[in-house]
């Protein structure tokens, strides 16, 4: 079985110990308290998901969402280990090419359809059909062989090849089981009103406001880390959309909302030296935010422009003074806390305007305008940078310092804040030089997504995941081999490989470290936990204090 | 209309003239106004005479400096001289403001003038498109602008300038109906003026004097708005600075950094002031001598 290279949670312990510290008055206060039953607990995220099932499409708010109302086959901890949840038990035989799942005959979907084998099935053909237009399980089964209901109670899982990452996929969200007949209902109805096992309901779905969920009163099926048994303690959940961050963290200190999922950097601060505020400070593992570096097209399809980019630009300054040191500078194409990790190429690429200005002259680009931005054949080192209207103002900043760093270099990086729907379009036709990008899954198969030659086709309405352009025909063989190997050690070999190729290259610049900052007031709710299948919040085991 | 007519009208406007408010000499908040004015005018010009720091020049490690005699409006997120930026954003919130009411006085006089000058079939047509103008609230026609257009500095600018031209080619209709019936254009066709010279020399001109006021005022509007559609991410492009940008950009900041906000916003706040102090006093004036 994998085991997760354990990543550095120093920061997170401090903040935690400060956290507790803070705290301890309030803590005294609430030990003897008793979790209860009944009451509402509201919650306000950034983003409204597109859909309500986890699978069609499959972006990161669907997942963060996916576990209020369904259960996965198995779960993970922090520690990357797998638990029991749905499948009691399974077997991995014929060197890691079957699986065998021992399911639970004790559930039903809240629709009151059993939950068995059969089910299991539905679910894998939902995730796979075309229709589906999964971009995160999908890509992860393109090695699957056969699904097979052998009994109610067990089914049989054939690989064609060794797939290390398996039981993972499994245990995100976005795998989280769904009623066969519900989704038989197709996906526009699906995607309103999705059945699973999990321990809320869907009750309705106000678009673009919130969508409100009534306790599953038959719950019996959560996982083993949970704190109780029995259905959750809140009697209903009401998930808002609040994008403007300011408003959003206004409503946590007021208690109008109860639970923030994404705390605002700018108020991490704030929210640290609040007494009746809690934080859970974690990051997210995969692809850390980055811009893509597009090597279709002049200047980034030469690597030394690339690598001179890379040098001109000071993220952890900005971090410090934008994120107030509430994100974690990325140096390397993987977080720090997912599975093999190469620390290596981490600080491959410190702030080094000489080391760029060395690297631009060999490249030709040797003349200077009027503004200082350097110049090749008359043309200006442009550098396009679309970004969404929409984009959070503490990122927005952040940007604009690269721009300055960048220009010491003599790069003219020109952000053209857009229409979200102009943005998608210049992606999809490769009209950019950078793009924001990340993958938030807990194996460094995130790589395979974003620099496999077989990302540069086009997914539904011309969306490609190979933002860089990138075509390797090596770094495609290591990535298809990593996941093959259940030689842990192999698998870091060829896994420092594809990192060190992709740093070598240049193919993006890391920014940032995913985090994942939820924060809840503990006047309105307490044991808000995290999933850590994908470092989201969860609120099985959340209750309402009574005042 | 025979000369008798002519007399009594230029009678009713002798004696409107003259019962018009005693004019009084421009007070103490017109001449702060234009002195306001005239900086914002400088810091739309010279921005550089005023505030000589590099509005781009960012200090990360002097982020939310507060309000000192080195930094008189604080640094920003990126340890950039807030003073610095507020005055450089001068030029590109005063340039949408007139250009925004450019675009509303030719939308609006292009309209206006057709309905005078072309007859009654035009006059209903133009009274059909002024109505359309109005069915809208005024920044929805702006952001349909925006939709349509794209968001830049410019076709916010005319996005905001058509939102409001409704308005204007109502009061220009009216004005320019009031001008071709008055004594003295009726004077000037008895003289045997030829029409272009009375259109140009006699129907124009007082049109156009009362809208100077309007213009003053106008302009003081549309930079609310235009501050307004900026704020919502429509106008300029990071890292430049103009008042409604600089206001989104600080707006999460507020708690922490007063500042940032405080100062963009007391500079839209005292520009639209002065500019509609002035357009009142302004139009006070024109009022009491053009009465017809």
């Amino acid at each position: 079985m994998m085991r997760q290279v354990p990543g550095p949670r120093g920061r997170l312990l401090t903040a935690w110990l400060a956290a507790a510290t803070l705290s301890l008055s309030a803590t005294a206060a609430w030990a003897a308290d008793q979790p209860q039953s009944g009451g509402t607990i509201t919650l306000a995220t950034f983003k409204e998901p597109r859909c309500l099932d986890p699978t069609v499409g499959g972006d990161v708010p669907q997942d963060i969402i996916a576990h209020m109302f369904t259960d996965s086959l198995i779960s993970q901890t922090e520690d990357g280990a797998y638990h029991p949840w749905l499948a009691t038990s399974w077997d991995v035989t014929d060197g890691g090419l079957t699986y065998t799942f021992h399911l639970r005959t004790d559930v039903k979907f809240s629709d009151g359809t059993p939950f068995n084998a059969a089910a299991v099935k539905a679910n894998f053909d939902h995730w796979l059909d075309p229709k589906t237009g999964s971009a995160n399980i999908a890509p992860q089964l393109t090695n699957l062989a056969s699904v097979t209901a052998v009994n109610a109670a067990t089914l049989v899982v054939k690989l064609k090849s060794a797939n290390a990452f398996f039981l993972t996929t499994l245990a995100n969200p976005s795998a989280g089981m769904q009623s066969p007949q519900a989704m038989a209902r197709g996906n526009t109805l699906n995607c309103e009103s999705p059945v699973g096992s999990g321990p809320f309901i869907v009750q309705k779905w106000i678009h673009g406001s919130e969508v409100i969920f009534t306790r599953n009163p038959n719950y019996n099926s959560p996982p083993p880390q949970a704190l109780h048994t029995g259905p959750a303690y809140a009697d209903r959940v009401v998930w808002k959309v609040i994008a403007e961050p300011a408003t959003r963290f206004n409503a946590l200190l007021s208690g109008e909302v109860g639970v923030l999922n994404g705390l605002p950097p700018e108020d991490y601060i704030t929210a640290k030296s609040s007494q009746n505020i809690a934080i859970i400070d974690d990051f997210q593992p995969g692809v850390p935010w980055q811009v893509d570096l597009n090597t279709k097209r002049a200047p980034f399809n030469d690597v030394r422009v690339r690598r001179a980019f890379r040098y001109s630009l000071d993220a952890p300054a900005g971090l410090r003074s934008i994120f107030f040191g509430a994100y974690q500078p990325a140096g390397g194409p993987l977080s720090p806390n997912t599975p093999f990790y190469d620390a290596a190429v981490e600080h491959a690429y410190p702030y080094d305007i000489k080391a760029a200005d060395k690297l631009l002259d060999a490249a030709g680009w040797t003349g200077r305008d009027a503004q200082g931005y350097r110049t090749k054949n008359g043309q200006r080192l442009t550098v396009h940078f679309p970004v969404y209207a929409s984009t959070q103002p503490a990122d927005l900043a952040l940007y604009e310092q690269l721009q300055a760093t960048a220009k010491k270099a003599g790069f003219d990086l020109q952000i053209e804040k857009q229409d979200d729907s102009k943005v998608y379009a210049r992606q999809y036709s490769w009209d950019y030089d950078l793009y924001i990008d990340y993958w938030t899954v807990n194996t460094p198969g995130a790589l395979t997504f974003i620099y496999d030659s077989d990302g540069l086709t086009s997914l539904d309405g011309g969306y490609h995941n190979n933002e860089a352009g990138i075509s390797d025909p090596h770094l495609d063989a290591l990535l298809a081999a990593g996941p093959a190997t259940s030689d842990p050690a192999k698998q870091k070999q060829i896994y420092d490989e594809a990192q060190q190729i992709v740093s070598d290259d240049a193919l993006a610049a890391p920014l940032y470290v995913y985090p994942s900052i939820a924060a809840f007031n503990t006047d309105k709710v307490r044991d808000v936990r995290t999933d850590w299948s994908v470092h989201s919040v969860t609120l099985y085991d959340a209750w309402v204090p009574k005042n | 209309m025979s000369g008798v007519a002519i007399i009594e009208q230029a009678a009713v406007a002798d004696a409107a003239l003259h019962q018009g408010p005693a004019r009084r000499g421009p007070g103490f908040a017109v001449y702060a106004s234009c002195f306001i004015l005239a900086l914002v005018v400088l810091a739309a010009v010279w921005p550089h005479v005023l505030a000589p720091t590099d509005p781009y020049d960012i200090d990360p490690t002097s982020a939310f400096l507060p309000p000192s005699s080195a930094h008189w409006f604080g640094t920003d997120q990126s340890g950039r001289d807030a003073f610095s930026r507020v005055i450089h954003g001068t030029r590109p919130s005063l340039l949408i403001g007139l250009l925004s009411i450019a675009t509303a006085l030719a939308v609006g006089g292009i309209l206006g003038l057709a309905a005078v000058l072309g007859g009654r079939a035009v006059d209903h047509a133009v009274a059909r498109v002024i109505d359309v103008l109005f069915a809208f609230p005024g920044l929805i026609l702006a952001l349909i602008c925006i939709a349509i257009l794209g968001a830049s500095p410019v076709t916010l600018a005319i996005a905001v300038g058509v939102g409001s031209s409704g308005g204007y080619a109502r009061i220009i209709r009216a004005q320019g109906l009031i001008v071709s019936t008055s004594g003295y254009v009726a004077a000037a066709r008895m003289l045997g003026h030829a029409p272009r010279r009375i259109l140009f020399l006699t129907i124009l001109p007082n049109i156009a004097r009362p809208l100077l006021p309007l213009f003053t005022l106008g302009i003081g509007q549309c930079i609310v708005w235009a501050t307004g559609l900026s704020f919502l991410g429509l106008g300029v492009q990071p890292p430049e600075a103009e008042w409604g940008a600089l206001l989104a950009d600080s707006r999460s900041y507020t708690a922490l950094a007063w500042w940032l906000t405080v100062f963009p916003g007391a500079m839209i706040a005292v520009t639209s002031l002065s500019l509609t102090i002035l357009g009142r006093y302004l139009q006070a004036r024109f009022d009491g001598r053009d009465a017809a």
